[in-house]
């Protein structure tokens, strides 16, 4: 006890000392810390999104007036089987006609020429997937020589290219920001580094006699790994402030900026996942600072 | 000792030394600058290890110490230098109370203890003072204080009267004295040849990293 006060103690009075560099590097520390936090929150917005989008995008796939009942029904047991697949929806004529009448965006009259006497309507089933990739095995079933004979289109070469973009712009998004939080972990690992070399060699009468009357390596090496961690804490503190600042702000503003769009999408997924963000930030944070200055001690303090 | 040996690069600066301390010895190193005496006492206190040869100290290697063993070592050898090596922004107290706060010591135990050397070193009025505001006699007290609050079985005296006046280098080897009569071995190292003569302890003479002469109750001669 007496040990982790005295430890604490000098920790403190040096990260006070020495108040410059000290808060250089828990400035360059909270640029990574909000950095990683901005990319986990990007990662899982984009993640939600995405997931958002799979439940909109399914396939229908229409018949031809020739195909029987019998293989509509085979194709979509053959589909079910599949565990990827979410759901797939038979939609009779009847069924067909109703969400034809009921689009507000066909001309009245046009609505009009279509009646249950004479539906030109096709059948069809909507595919819906838990995973992109499962559409392709759509596509090669409805392809396949059993069934392309009775299909007349299906919608699956518009919606594959939507799918292709949307995970394309995903991916590279999610690489920027993990390029940026390694890129910033970095300059902070090397910041806190020099800084924590520099308190030792503003420390080192005293980390000499410290050597000389005999103290354990305890009260020489923690004080150092304490004060990077308190840079590691102050930095998740001051960057959750930046961003709450920066909510604030641009909530003012109010819509009509840029940022609006991106706002509205990742603000609720910050709350949402509001202390998710915090311990990652924190953990982040703890091994650049007491990895760094652990590494600073190695090189540059003897017993 | 047993045949030690240190050089640095190419250049020797302890050739095959071997002494022989005995329990409740005063031992006074003599020689002139760069013979080797600070590179004895660096071995000592296991700052350095030798290239070869064996060190013993109340019957344990010191150079076979563990990284963790080295602290409780230190522990039992008090140290004193030329230039006091005493922290600025501390006072005379605070400056005792380090070596035992750094060692893991209760507040009691320190309590209890920095008055004791203080007393043992004369500087009981002169606690609350900062080392800057402190003669080079008293700081070097301070610093012999520091080096025996942790009651240790060997003192190791560095030129410790090289910056001091006649006046107080003689007060600071009476209080070295007065340790040794406690039963504290002291190795005292200096270039001051009025206090060796006078002390008529024994004096080895080290010249280029060898023994050039050893003698009960030796003068100041190389």
């Amino acid at each position: 006890m007496i040990k982790i006060k005295r430890i604490l103690k000098t920790a403190f009075i040096d990260f006070v000392r020495n108040g410059w560099l000290s808060l250089t590097a828990t400035l360059i520390m909270t640029l990574a810390v909000l950095t990683v936090g901005v990319f986990l929150l990007l990662f899982l917005s984009t993640n939600k999104i995405v997931a958002e989008l799979k439940d909109k995008v399914d396939i229908v796939v229409n018949f031809k007036d020739s195909a029987s009942e019998q293989i509509i029904q085979q194709l979509k047991t053959d589909l079910l089987s599949r565990e990827q697949i979410k759901s797939v929806k038979y939609i009779s004529k009847e069924d067909a006609l109703e969400e034809f009448k009921s689009r507000r965006s066909v001309k009245v009259e046009v609505r009009q020429l279509v009646t249950p006497e004479d539906n030109p309507l096709p059948r069809g089933l909507q595919i819906q997937s838990v995973d992109f990739k499962e559409f392709d095995y759509v596509s090669n079933l409805i392809k396949s020589s059993a069934y392309a004979s009775y299909i007349d289109s299906s919608s699956y070469d518009d919606n594959k290219q939507l799918i292709e973009s949307i995970d394309n712009s995903t991916k590279f998004v999610q690489r920027l920001g993990l390029g940026l939080s390694l890129f910033f972990i970095i300059v902070a690992t090397l910041v806190v580094f020099n800084t924590v070399r520099l308190a030792v060699i503003f420390r080192s009468k005293e980390i000499e006699v410290m050597r000389l009357v005999g103290a354990s390596e305890v009260f020489v090496k923690y004080p150092f790994l304490i004060e990077g961690s308190m840079y590691a804490i102050l930095s998740v503190v001051v960057s959750t402030a930046v961003v709450f600042l920066a909510i604030n702000i641009l909530q003012a503003l109010g819509g009509g900026t840029v940022f609006d769009q991106f706002v509205q999408r990742l603000i609720p997924v910050y709350f949402e996942e509001f202390w998710f963000v915090i311990l990652v930030q924190t953990m982040v944070s703890l091994i650049i600072g007491l990895g760094a200055s652990y590494m600073s001690l190695r090189k540059n303090v003897k017993i | 000792m047993i045949n030690v040996s240190r050089r640095y690069g190419s250049n020797y600066a302890l050739k095959d030394l071997s002494i022989k301390i005995f329990p409740h010895e005063f031992v006074i190193l003599v020689g002139p600058s760069g013979a080797g005496k600070s590179t004895l006492i660096k071995l000592i206190i296991r700052e350095e290890k030798p290239n070869k040869g064996k060190i013993f100290v109340a019957g344990r290697n010191v150079t076979k110490l563990s990284f963790n063993e080295l602290p409780y070592y230190r522990r039992n050898i008090g140290i004193v230098f030329q230039d006091y090596k005493l922290l600025p922004k501390k006072t005379v107290w605070e400056n005792i109370a380090y070596a035992l706060e750094v060692s893991n010591v209760s507040d009691s135990d320190i309590k209890r203890r920095v008055p004791k050397v203080l007393k043992a070193v004369n500087l009981e009025n002169k606690e609350e003072a900062y080392p800057d505001q402190l003669s080079g006699g008293e700081a070097q007290k301070v610093s012999i204080a520091r080096a025996l609050v942790h009651n240790p079985k060997i003192l190791i005296a560095d030129e410790p009267t090289g910056n001091l006046d006649p006046e107080a280098g003689r007060e600071v080897a009476d209080i070295l004295e007065k340790i040794n009569c406690q039963g504290t071995v002291v190795i005292l190292a200096t270039h001051n040849k009025d206090l060796v003569d006078k002390m008529r302890k024994r004096v080895i003479v080290i010249k280029e990293g060898r023994i050039v002469s050893d003698q009960r109750q030796g003068r100041y001669t190389y």
